[in-house]
């Protein structure tokens, strides 16, 4: 595992680094979680085996909102305070949520296919985690070609806040609209996980576990490496103006 | 194919996605690593 540079004096840290632990066990829950996705959990009765998609979608598309909730409370704090740290750890947060919100929408529509008949269809759940998906794609866009500085930052954590919007109305869809989409199963007024046979619930909370300490990791390494480069960047430019000074009294 | 070798397949897939992710991320770190040490 990668180690990363302390910001303020930029030594490599030595010894046991969380975010390779946590890396590992995530590993190690996710390979129980296969298992128990395939060979433990119960085979649903109307869609057979392609349910069994269900323990990788809903745990990338928990983490995809748990990454965004991140990005929300991160971009609020970053447009108060102005402090680059808030900054860091949106970006971070948008990075993974990304990956993992691309991974439920591949997933689904792998599952549509078996259940539907169909990749992809503009039903009110599909269409709202696109506009998710797309928006923070939009973010990461801003941040690429939006420059250094201060301004590009703010126009992410503008679209980080308002993409977050949509996380209530995604969980809502299937309910206020007419959805060809399944209606939750886990987080409903009836109790916690009632529309789950045990053991397929047992399964789902294993990957939801694994996916979300895989996502706890990945967010600590790069927000230390996305520090670390700025930390970076930062002496760099400090050396380049240190140097142009040096020149500049040389030549007098 | 079996259904459950497919679908052990295509779990395979994913966490072999996401571990092609980790090893991304890691590169990327040794390549600031190597910056840090080259700079110190």
């Amino acid at each position: 595992m990668a180690s990363y540079a302390d910001t303020e004096t930029l030594e490599l840290p030595r010894g046991f680094d969380w975010r390779a632990g946590l890396t590992w066990l995530g590993g190690l829950l996710a390979v129980l979680g296969m298992y128990m996705a395939v060979l433990y959990a119960p085979t649903e009765r109307t869609m057979s085996h392609a349910q069994r998609i269900f323990y990788v979608h809903v745990p990338a598309a928990w983490v995809g909102f748990l990454a965004f909730g991140v990005v929300f409370v991160c971009s609020i704090g970053f447009l108060w305070t102005r402090r680059r740290s808030f900054d860091l750890a949106a970006h971070a947060s948008t990075e993974i949520g990304v990956v993992f919100t691309t991974l439920a929408i591949v997933s689904g529509s792998v599952w549509g296919r078996a259940a539907w008949g169909t990749w992809w269809t503009w039903d009110p759940r599909l269409t709202t985690t696109f506009m998710l998906w797309f928006i923070y794609v939009v973010s990461l866009m801003v941040r690429a070609y939006g420059g250094p500085g201060s301004q590009s930052g703010r126009f992410a954590a503008v679209l980080g806040i308002v993409g977050f919007l949509d996380i209530p109305l995604i969980h809502l869809s299937v309910v206020w609209w007419r959805s060809l989409h399944p209606l939750p199963v886990v987080v409903r007024s009836e109790g916690f996980g009632s529309g789950l046979h045990p053991a397929m619930l047992q399964a789902l909370l294993v990957n939801v576990a694994a996916f979300t300490l895989l996502y706890v990791a990945l967010f600590g390494i790069r927000r230390a490496q996305m520090a670390a480069a700025d930390a970076l960047a930062a002496r760099r430019e400090e050396q380049r103006i240190r140097e142009g000074t040096l020149a500049r009294e040389g030549t007098r | 194919m079996n259904p459950l070798t497919a679908m052990f397949i295509g779990f395979a897939i994913v966490w072999g996605g996401l571990f092609a992710y980790v090893l991304r991320l890691n590169r990327i770190g040794r390549t600031i690593e190597r910056q840090l040490r080259r700079e110190q």
